[in-house]
């Protein structure tokens, strides 16, 4: 029998050696219990992972089924709209002043535009009066 | 008390992204001062078309074509100033939620002026303006199927 100074002073092949020249009988069902040890971590472990991915997802359900709640109702409850004449002619003028005001808006956009063309068209004119000459 | 500041901005930030549309727009803001607001159904739109003699003073546009392929017409003119960065944020989310592709942009002395259209190449389903002057800010928002080429044409020429 080995004390335990001369075990700590051996290494591990000399350890390894020893162990198989030595008849020690391994405890009956200790590599089923390891086995099931080994299972049984495995299973609590799961629930863990699982509890850590809904901690994540959560606050994200959460938001989103308050979200719909407010969101959702509330749109649903708005009364449809009312239209602001009942004649079709003052509804006409309407449009037609709203057509007018797209129109006219387009209009200086355009304008714009020409201005701008005929400002970036003057140096090609001074270029050409020039090689004229 | 940190899961619960998670979870608030989580319930803002989507409340936030649920689309805007022009009637989410017109009810937001219809009501408020200083702000005239026109809505007109696509039920006025079908009455409107049935005017015997819809024409248009102007020589050179006729907008009965038009007209009588609209269905809905959004106008928000506001002189709020309190509003008015709003409307124009909520417009920009509006036209940043739908296919729309910006037609036309203007500025010119502090005035921007954007128009877009949602549609395919020979139709437009959708057309949007925003108008942002100093004190004044309009959206305009018209449905319906309308022939690109008929509203180029109005466009192009000034309706008198």
């Amino acid at each position: 029998m080995k004390r335990i100074e001369d075990i700590e002073k051996m290494d591990l092949d000399a350890l390894e050696r020893a162990a198989l020249e030595e008849n020690i009988s391994v405890p009956e069902g200790l590599s089923e219990r390891i086995e099931n040890a080994i299972i049984a971590e495995e299973v609590l472990n799961v629930p863990d992972r699982r509890k850590k991915v809904l901690r994540i997802l959560f606050p994200v359900a959460a938001a989103a089924v308050v979200a719909a709640a407010i969101v959702i109702p509330s749109r649903n409850s708005v009364t449809p709209l009312q239209d602001t004449f009942d004649d079709p002619y003052l509804a006409y003028a309407e449009v037609e002043k709203a057509f007018q005001k797209i129109s006219g808006q387009m209009s200086a956009g355009v304008e714009a535009t020409e201005l701008a063309a005929a400002t970036a068209g003057k140096p090609i004119n001074i270029i050409n009066n020039i090689n004229e000459k | 008390m940190k899961r619960l500041t998670i979870i608030l901005v989580l319930i803002l930030l989507t409340i936030c992204s649920f689309a805007q549309t022009a009637k989410d727009i017109y009810q937001k803001y219809s009501d408020s001062e200083n702000v005239s607001a026109v809505y007109i159904s696509p039920a006025m739109f079908r009455m409107i078309g049935k005017i015997p003699d819809l024409q248009v003073k102007g020589d050179t546009v006729n907008l009965a074509s038009i007209i009588q392929n609209m269905s809905g017409m959004y106008l928000i003119d506001s002189e709020n100033s309190a509003i008015n960065s709003s409307i124009k944020a909520d417009v920009g989310k509006f036209v940043a939620s739908g296919k729309y592709e910006l037609l036309m942009e203007a500025k010119d002395s502090g005035q921007v002026v954007r128009m877009y259209t949602e549609g395919s190449d020979t139709h437009v389903t959708s057309f949007v303006m925003i108008s942002v002057e100093d004190n004044e800010t309009t959206f305009i928002c018209l449905n319906g199927n309308i022939n690109r080429s008929d509203l180029d044409n109005l466009l192009a020429n000034k309706v008198k």
